[in-house]
């Protein structure tokens, strides 16, 4: 099982990948990019089961990376590790075709929660 | 505390304490007590901002103490203090900004948009309100930090895109 964790933070990528591993994931590869180009990058090369990105980033926000991904017709399992989670934004993301979003700040239950039902 | 204007929509102090309280937990874990309210300090050399701008305007500053931003990074790269390199603050408080900004921008009319954090070492960061609307001043770890929300003097509320 492989996971991308894309986030222009390096110390959020850090604590992302803690979590993921305190979630009970750390069995898994995880490979990290540091923004939506990198990003398309790293799913090319890389193939993960499972991208967990930022919403705001520079070069190419998260939204614009999974709509690049949907419209290349690429629907591996996408979720969102963002710090707002407001009503709007959680539509935007499941109208783009994500899976989920994680508001951060956020705890290792919350990623099992979001996570267990896409990975199995 | 100091409270210095009011804001017409948004967090009041509390909540304000809350989220930042939430956001330090999320990150540190439980192993640190959350930051609490304390007298002002004036020696709030390095700082980040966040700006909102679509259903409402303006932004969200975090000041603090050098010794509390080199702290803050030595534990959540896992480094020795001496290790820490400029860019691992400018992470961090950047961060910082970005996460209680987002959660700020949550309560606040949108959809709007969430800049990315813009951070200094070397006093306040570039901010585009200029008026302290709130205001919270704390100490996390026996160090002073503050958080605050800037709106612009003329408001002008349009469409945007979620961030």
């Amino acid at each position: 099982m492989k996971i991308l964790v894309v986030d222009d933070s390096r110390v959020m990528r850090q604590i992302v990948v803690r979590t993921l591993r305190q979630a009970g994931y750390g069995h898994c590869d995880v490979i990290e990019a540091t923004d939506g180009r990198d990003g398309i990058s790293k799913v090319h090369s890389e193939q993960p089961d499972l991208v967990l990105s930022d919403w705001n980033m520079p070069e190419m926000s998260g939204i614009d990376f999974l709509s690049a991904l949907r419209a290349s017709g690429d629907d591996r399992p996408f979720g969102f590790v963002t710090s707002e989670g407001s009503e709007p934004m959680r539509e935007t993301a499941a109208r783009a075709g994500a899976a989920f979003l994680i508001s951060k700040p956020f705890t290792p239950d919350t990623f099992r929660d979001h996570l267990d039902p896409v990975l199995g | 505390m100091t409270a210095m204007a009011d804001l017409e929509y948004g967090p009041d102090s509390s909540m304000l304490v809350e989220i930042v309280g939430d956001v330090f937990t999320g990150l540190f874990g439980e192993r640190y007590a959350p930051p609490y309210l304390a007298a002002p300090v004036d020696t709030l050399d390095v700082s980040a901002s966040v700006s909102v701008s679509g259903g409402w305007f303006g932004d969200v500053v975090i000041c603090c103490s050098p010794a509390l931003a080199l702290s803050a990074a030595a534990e959540l790269f896992a480094m020795a203090p001496e290790e820490v390199a400029e860019a691992e603050i400018r992470d961090v408080v950047g961060e910082f900004a970005n996460v209680i900004g987002g959660n700020v921008k949550s309560v606040m009319p949108g959809p709007s948009v969430l800049s990315l954090p813009r951070t200094s070492l070397e006093g306040i960061a570039e901010r585009s309100g200029d008026v302290e609307a709130l205001r919270i001043d704390m100490t996390w770890q026996g160090e002073p930090l503050c958080v605050s929300i800037w709106t612009a003097s003329a408001q002008t509320p349009q469409e945007g895109d979620p961030s």
